[in-house]
């Protein structure tokens, strides 16, 4: 229950005395307000005992109130609410969680509250409150809140910005007549009295001449200016039948259920199509490009990759469009693909709550210029959201699909993230087309891009990816080597048996740790068939003379394992051979190739 | 089968459900039971059938709730203090209802007992076929003739409101709704002259008129829809699009469109032109025939609404209802019309809706461009007939059922040689051609102000209808400002 603007004094009927003591309305508004903070607090979760408290401490506060009286008028301003002139609740800041300012902002001057408030309507109130303070991206101001929630126990008053009542409706001079002297003479009105009984007076007569009233004359008879046949407006009159009733309710429905934001866009475009005025495509265009920052901020993404679709196909289809505006209705998804844009876009998801739906996501980036690629790539290490990385991945992994030329181009971007997802997905789309970017990455990228970049060549596996390996074989960085010497040899790489043999009898291998020269030796075994069973033979067992010092316990060990590797019967009689070598660790490493080998 | 289905439904609510579901129940059965026994002899099964419905759906009410009443006030229907909500299976007979207690003087019918169905049969019967020149009279007649028939299960009281335009409450009403169309008024012209400025809209006031008019069409309707008539308050652009939105919203209240939706499509409605504020004044106030150049400019109103209305701008929102109902209010469902769109698969129902109070209220109001009104109740005729006109004959139907064959404002000539003017349509859907009527001069053509205010269903002692409608007239023709019947 509202009502309409009314003049009111800033403070209230100052000079009356109050009836009852001001604290009991201090109290109530007091409480009120704090458990209006514990209801936006507890607002996922109103069965939190500390909310509950504060609900029945509220109803309280007015039950003591109503002992007092039936019901309490406060005036609003911006930082205070007053009963009977005295200041009764203050709030210096005008802040969206400040009650008076709340309650002012939208227009609001007079509140009364009355018993049985807090019983039947605190409930609705303090339901509105988040709506209200949802802050500008609300649609909905308090009184028409209030409005709709049509309270019986709270009344308010407000005041409009501008409060012009217009003319009031007056009758004419002489009411019931026109004035006279503007416009045609009117008839005398006994005119239309006399023209009726002369018509009646012929029906009555044509009735006489058919005799029943019901033959020709009747059938013939001529529509009479003014004259509404009841006949006419049968199929009209009465119930609407069930299937209209039907029909409306499913009207109801679709009205509510339609996306709004698509049909208008749509009426942009249309619009944007039909009107060839410079002018008034470049307002279209500007709606286009306010509605698109409206509509992402929103979280409408469905409606964004909308509107990139449909401005595609309006460029095509629509004629006499200028060149400028051409290009700026068709850079529409290039804009919002440039870092800055599409940064903000990517921020704004991160912290969102709740995320977009994969397939929204999807009809969005789908419609995104393949140079958005560097941004996502950018903000995958960097999200902070869990649920969104997924959802992220898709969406590059979509782009990069339909976009390989930039794929590969971010192989060398200057930023790490970049370039490091960038070989990441080459490797995982085993796009081939990026093995010379990567080439040169192993040749001079960092060592984490050069780790990347081998584990990548090894998943495309084409011959040039692992010639590009080959080369990484020299490295300078141990665990790059080692993970190249492990890609090549799960993919028995041959060509590169020449650079794995000279690291194997070369010096440094004598420096590299366990690990590597164990990996390195597999891959040799594996590499170089019954040619290489000499060496490493000889490097087992080690009958050089007599003079001849043995090799390390680990490199003889690393050469049974390597000849486990070769698999031959040659091999496994070099192995048998050195099974009982007094070193423990040879004599383990012959005893797992030999069973290695008998497998 | 639909008593069946209510009782059941009553089964298996509890609480204020049951309430509201046997209170609805109760309604259709009380209103079934009549009309069945209007259509056919008492004998006929069917009528048989629904009293026996209307006996056990009183009869379960009363075991529940102790009583069951049925009370009427204003415009509202009260079962057991529950105030039903018009819906659209029930707003004709909610309707009907109305009209029948207010025609007989009934305020409250009250029951404690279970009536048999010879007390349902006698009171319906009375109801039906009342006796006395007023209301007053009728229920005294009632009253009386229950006695005698020894039917004392019912317990009546009269209404107590005035149905006198002299009486407090009409005033009152009448002086509100005048308050609220000059308000709307202005607060459109503000609107249409910011836009038409290049300023932004204060749209917080457009919200505040609007619920006002929803507030003024649920609690009095005949008021403000009464204030449609005057022809020369204000520019016709303001008052046209205030003059929609009312009728929009009245007719959105008859399909039974929820407080909220009303509020939506008065939102839309009130805007529906905004676009004209686009096109030069000289253009949109030429008098004389328009070129092809100045029609086409007209025409563009449409779509220049929906770029018009991005600069009135709910805090962050766009009215996205508004700009699509500006845009599609002169399309046709076949999608022709104007303006041209390869993209719309299908109107929307609020744009539907505002065609038609559009087309009604453009085509019975003198304008810049078209000197010679229609009469209203050939504008519905036409709107109903004209496939050409393409709305959606559904709304049509329903518009006509709220308007009645002859809508508020229409000059009539009766039978007795008076001259009247509509007042109300008739809210009995079988006396949609006998609306409530301001008879403006007597039978020598002297005008009177203002006029007495008769029912056209009032009969004689004999039985015959006191007044009928004999054709409808061009109040402009012999000078009456109809508009001042209603101020």
């Amino acid at each position: 229950m509202s009502v309409t603007s009314a003049p009111v004094s800033d403070q209230g009927p100052e000079g009356l005395e109050p009836p009852f003591s001001p604290t009991l309305v201090e109290e109530m508004l007091g409480q009120l307000d704090r458990t209006i903070r514990a209801h936006l607090l507890y607002l996922n979760n109103h069965n939190n005992p500390s909310y509950v408290r504060s609900l029945e401490q509220a109803r309280s506060a007015f039950a003591a109130l109503w002992a007092a009286t039936d019901a309490i008028t406060l005036l609003v301003t911006d930082v205070a609410l007053f009963w009977y002139g005295r200041r009764v609740f203050e709030e210096p800041t005008k802040a969206t969680d400040s009650l008076p300012w709340m309650l002012f902002k939208d227009g609001l001057r007079e509140l009364t509250l009355r018993q049985g408030f807090e019983e039947r309507e605190l409930s609705d109130f303090l339901a509105i409150i988040p709506r209200v303070r949802r802050g500008p991206s609300s649609q909905d101001d308090i009184l028409t809140l209030f409005w709709e929630a049509e309270f019986t126990a709270l009344q308010y008053r407000y005041v409009e910005v501008s409060d012009e009542e217009g003319e009031t409706l007056e009758t004419s001079p002489q009411p019931g007549k026109w004035p006279k002297g503007d416009g045609t003479p009117a008839e005398d009105p006994k005119n239309a009295i006399t023209e009726a009984r002369a018509e009646m007076a012929e029906v009555a007569d044509a009735v006489a001449d058919d005799g029943t009233g019901e033959g020709e004359g009747a059938a013939q008879d001529p529509r009479r200016a003014g004259i509404v046949r009841m006949e006419d407006f049968d199929s009209t009159l009465y119930f609407l039948d069930p299937k209209e009733v039907e029909y409306l309710r499913q009207e109801t429905m679709r009205e509510y259920a339609v996306d709004l934001r698509q049909v208008v866009l749509d009426s942009l475009l249309d619009i944007f199509e039909f009107q060839l005025d410079p002018l008034v495509r470049a307002e279209v265009l500007s709606h286009l490009e306010a509605l698109m920052l409206h509509l992402l901020s929103a979280g409408q993404f469905t409606n964004v990759a909308y509107l990139l679709r449909e401005s595609t196909l309006t460029l095509e289809r629509a004629r006499e469009v200028q060149p400028e505006t051409k290009e700026r209705l068709g850079s529409l998804a290039a804009r919002l693909s440039e870092p800055a844009a599409l940064e903000q876009l990517l921020e704004a998801m991160d912290v969102a709550p709740t995320l977009p739906s994969p397939a929204d996501l999807n009809e969005l980036f789908v419609q995104l210029h393949p140079s958005a690629l560097a941004t996502i790539f950018a903000w995958l290490p960097r999200t902070q959201n869990n649920g969104l990385r997924p959802l992220l991945e898709g969406a590059a992994t979509r782009i990069a699909e339909s976009a390989t030329g930039e794929l590969v181009k971010l192989i060398a971007n200057p930023s790490l993230d970049v370039a490091l997802e960038a070989i990441r997905r080459c490797g995982a789309m085993r796009t081939a087309a990026g093995v010379p970017a990567m080439s040169r990455v192993l040749e001079h990228g960092e060592r984490e891009l050069r780790l990347a970049a081998v584990s990548s060549l090894s998943d495309i596996g084409s011959p040039g990816a692992l010639q590009a390996m080959e080369r990484a074989l020299q490295d300078g960085d141990r665990d790059v080597r080692v993970v190249v010497a492990r890609a090549l040899m799960t993919r028995q790489h041959r060509p590169a048996l020449v650079k794995v043999e000279a690291v194997v009898k070369g010096k440094d291998i004598q420096k590299a740790d366990r690990t590597e020269r164990l990996v390195f030796f597999e891959l040799y075994g594996t590499l170089c068939g019954d040619a290489g069973i000499p060496f490493l033979d000889g490097l087992l067992t080690a009958k050089g003379g007599l003079f001849a010092r043995k090799e390390d316990p680990e490199m003889r060990a690393c050469a049974a394992v390597a000849l486990g590797r070769v698999g031959s019967a040659a091999a496994r009689d070099a192995l048998q051979r050195a099974d009982g070598d007094k070193e423990v660790i040879v004599r383990n490493a012959v005893a797992r190739a030999l069973r290695g080998g008998a497998q | 089968m639909r008593g069946s289905v209510s009782l059941q439904a009553m089964s298996e609510a509890t609480g204020e459900a049951y309430v509201r579901v046997a209170s609805r129940a109760f309604i259709l059965a009380f209103y079934g039971t009549m009309r069945n026994l209007k259509l056919y002899p008492f004998e006929n099964a069917v009528v048989q059938q629904s009293l026996q419905e209307l006996s056990m759906i009183t009869g379960d009410l009363i075991a529940h709730e102790k009583e069951c009443e049925f009370r009427v006030a204003g415009e509202f229907i009260f079962v057991n203090s529950t105030r039903l909500r018009l819906d659209l299976d029930n707003y004709s007979s909610f309707s009907a209802l109305l009209t029948q207690f207010r025609q007989n003087g009934i305020g409250t019918l009250r029951t404690r007992r279970v009536p048999t169905i010879r007390d349902w049969t006698i009171v319906l019967g009375f109801l039906m076929n009342p006796q006395g020149a007023d209301a007053t009279e009728r229920y005294d007649a009632l009253l009386r003739r229950l006695e005698e028939t020894g039917v004392d299960v019912f317990e009546l009281a009269p209404l107590v409101e005035s149905d006198e335009d002299h009486g407090g409450q009409v005033v009152e009403a009448k002086e509100k709704a005048k308050r609220t169309y000059t308000r709307s008024v202005e607060a459109t012209k503000d609107v249409i002259n910011s836009v038409r400025m290049g300023q932004s809209a204060n749209i917080g006031k457009i919200k505040r008129v609007v619920q006002g008019i929803v507030d003024q069409i649920l609690s009095d309707e005949t008021s403000l829809v009464g204030l449609t008539t005057i022809r020369d308050y204000d520019d016709y652009t303001f008052t046209h699009s205030v003059n929609v939105c009312i009728f929009s919203i009245a007719l959105g209240r008859r399909l039974a469109l929820t407080r909220l939706q009303l509020y939506d499509l008065g939102m839309a409605a009130l805007f529906h032109d905004i676009g004209k504020s686009r096109v030069p004044l000289d253009v949109i106030n030429k008098a004389d025939v328009l070129t092809d150049d100045e029609w086409r400019m007209i025409a563009a109103h449409p779509w220049l609404g929906v770029l018009a209305l991005f600069s009135v701008r709910d805090q962050q929102e766009f009215p996205y209802r508004s700009m699509l109902v500006a845009f599609q209010h002169h399309m046709k469902r076949d999608l022709t019309g104007y303006p041209r769109s390869l993209r719309t698969k299908d109107l929307t129902f609020y744009s539907k809706i505002v065609a038609v109070a559009d087309g009604f209220d453009a085509a019975t109001s003198r304008r810049s461009y078209q000197t010679t009104p229609m009469a209203p109740s050939a504008v519905l005729q036409e709107m109903r007939d004209n496939a050409r006109r393409g709305m959606d004959p559904v709304i049509v139907k329903a518009f006509i059922n709220m308007l009645g064959i002859y809508p508020v404002g229409t000059f009539l000539v009766l039978d007795t040689f008076e001259l009247a003017i509509v007042h109300a349509a008739n809210t009995d859907p079988d006396m949609l051609s006998r609306p409530v009527v301001r008879v403006v001069s007597d039978d020598l053509g002297n005008v009177q102000y203002p006029g007495e205010l008769v029912d056209l269903t009032e009969r004689t002692e004999s039985g015959d209808f006191r007044r009928t409608i004999i054709k409808t007239a061009d109040p402009d023709r012999y000078g009456i400002r109809v508009g001042d019947y209603f101020v």
